[in-house]
């Protein structure tokens, strides 16, 4: 933990986790899935 | 009460201000304010380092024939120095301000995701050395252009796989950086920051995170189909393997055209920030920006093919692609009528940071009507791939999103360092870099009608005039631009003290913390009434 970082509140905590987990979710599948889609494209 | 008043640590009864000192301060830097100078630093080294790239285009191109650089070598100069200017100064300057700025606008203590926020600063060092880097290797910088189009760029020798790689680090820098403005924005405004209460720069920027969110994806799936061309037998852009080049162009445009959206959406809301401010008046029509930034963004996905109408395409296309483009014309004359109102009776006062608004204004409509131009089918086939061009997105990105930025570094520097700086300088550097960079590309517009390609180091002898009009502007604007880190050097160092409201007419929650702030923005979230007094739109 930094030095003097205030903290939030259990509630925020959360919130701030599932949006973050939900957009890095969205990313991660477009990031993969837009290369996996195209090589799978690609070596029909 | 959104944030619990006590800390991780029994030192906060003095103010919260024990950050690391020296060298560890920035490497493990997660404090959004350290974060955001490091990102603009980075940005003001690489836009020195891609200037420089175009001094030496601009000199090759002071006159016919080859004076001082062989022809590969002048090709990786255009693209390096494209790839510097977008992924290495514009992006990370917006990045950097975006870190500064949002916590302190939507009352939060610090990014949502401090120590991402590190990686996502930490990898772009690693990029740009890798990118710059090639310019080392046997054969050669990346000299394809910045679009990479295939087969030209399969040809590349060892800068190729290295150019990728880098391109893969800030994309993934760029995405990280955007879910971290995204969770900040979303989860810790302060209660009673509405969404329809925040200041512009912060909406543009969440639009801006979205559109990165979705499109860098695209460009890392384009470059990997390259590197699996050039080195494990796919064929997906060779048409003797059943592929077509022209699919790369539709890939990589389908990221490119919102990418210049990107690029141009904070500037927005920097614009937006700064008339009121030294109009005295509130924005006219917050809704209407809002929307309009939204519409801009959805556009920017159904416009890509405008910018291959050359490669041949049905009619139906074209003109599909052609309207479309066009309509965005709307949503942005909305945001030009609504700054030129906000401005309308105002009490106006011209400052460097409204100064470089207006010529924002300006100049960057310049290079819209042009985009206009462009966005005509018939008229595109005499226009492509032509200096008319290069005017264009010149226009639409130097006095467009430098200005922008240059605007908002003079709006918020009294506020990051509690000093003034030097106005007179200020000034003189904004008149300089307005007189200039229009000597630099206007006749660029005159080039491009006259026919004159674009990416050559050589050209035919009745288009000299107008290059060496455009070279004298091109090293007079790169001269000028050393005064901009002075006049920062210098207000870091001291100058007159200002107190929390930096302007007369600012508003926003930046503005109600003291000047500098203190090293963690808003530990207590602002009251209602600092709200209401910053969101009078």
């Amino acid at each position: 933990m930094a030095l003097g970082v205030p903290t939030l509140t259990d509630q925020r905590r959360r919130g701030v986790r599932r949006t973050a987990l939900l957009l890095g979710f969205i990313a991660a599948v477009f990031y993969v899935g837009f290369m996996a889609m195209m090589i799978w494209r690609g070596s029909r | 009460m959104a944030y619990d008043s006590h800390v991780a640590t029994d030192l906060d009864h003095d103010g919260h201000d024990h950050k690391p000192q020296g060298w560890r301060r920035w490497v493990y830097a997660t404090n959004h304010k350290d974060i955001g100078t490091m990102y603009l630093v980075f940005a003001g080294i690489s836009f020195f380092i891609g200037g420089t790239m175009a001094m030496l285009i601009r000199l090759e191109l002071f006159k016919p024939g080859m004076q001082f650089m062989d022809p590969l070598f002048f090709n990786s100069m255009t693209t390096m120095h494209a790839l510097e200017m977008i992924f290495g100064a514009v992006m990370p300057a917006w990045t950097g301000l975006a870190n500064w700025m949002i916590p302190m606008q939507v009352g939060a203590p610090d990014m949502a995701l401090p120590r991402l926020n590190n990686f996502s600063f930490w990898i772009l060092p690693f990029a740009f050395t890798l990118l710059l880097a090639t310019l080392f290797v046997p054969g050669g910088g990346p000299a394809g252009g910045w679009t990479m189009y295939p087969p030209l760029m399969l040809q590349g020798g060892a800068s190729f796989p290295m150019t990728i790689f880098a391109i893969h680090m800030m994309g993934i820098s760029s995405i990280l950086g955007a879910i971290n403005v995204v969770v900040t924005i979303m989860n810790l405004r302060a209660p009673g920051m509405t969404l329809l209460r925040m200041p512009l720069f912060v909406w543009t920027w969440l639009i801006t995170a979205y559109l990165l969110i979705a499109v860098m994806p695209v460009l890392a799936g384009a470059v990997t189909m390259l590197l699996t061309d050039h080195f494990f037998g796919t064929t997906f852009f060779t048409a003797a393997g059943g592929g077509d080049p022209v699919m790369f162009q539709h890939i990589f445009w389908f990221f490119g055209h919102p990418e210049v959206y990107i690029l141009i959406l904070p500037a927005f809301g920097v614009v937006s920030e700064i008339i009121p401010t030294f109009s005295r008046k509130p924005l006219f029509g917050y809704e209407a920006m809002v929307y309009a930034t939204a519409s801009i963004a959805f556009l920017s996905f159904i416009v890509w093919a405008h910018h291959m109408f050359t490669v041949g395409m049905p009619l139906a296309g074209q003109l599909f692609f052609m309207l479309s483009t066009m309509l965005i014309a709307i949503p942005t004359g909305v945001k030009v009528f609504n700054w030129t109102a906000t401005m309308y009776k105002g009490s106006l006062s011209f400052e460097p940071p409204m100064l470089f608004a207006l010529s924002f204004l300006f100049l960057f409509t310049i290079g819209g009507l042009s985009g206009l131009m462009l966005a005509i089918v018939p008229a595109d086939y005499q226009y492509q791939d032509t200096y008319f061009v290069v005017a264009h997105f010149h226009y639409v990105l130097v006095p467009g999103a430098i200005f922008a930025i240059m605007g908002a570094v003079y709006y918020w520097l009294p506020k990051w360092t509690g000093n003034m700086y030097d106005q007179t300088l200020g000034k003189w550097h904004f008149w300089l870099s307005t007189i200039f960079v229009n000597v630099l590309f206007f006749p660029q517009h005159f080039l491009g009608l006259a026919g004159m390609p674009r990416r050559i180091p050589d050209y035919a002898v009745q288009f000299t005039d107008w290059n060496m009009v455009s070279s004298i502007g091109g090293f007079c604007f790169g001269l000028s631009q050393f005064l901009f880190p002075y006049i920062i050097w210098k207000c870091v160092r001291g100058g007159e003290r200002i107190g929390n409201r930096a302007w007369e007419g600012a508003h926003g929650l930046e503005w109600e913390l003291p000047s500098p702030p203190p090293f963690h923005s808003w530990t207590e979230p602002p009251s209602d009434a600092l709200i209401n007094r910053g969101a009078a739109h």
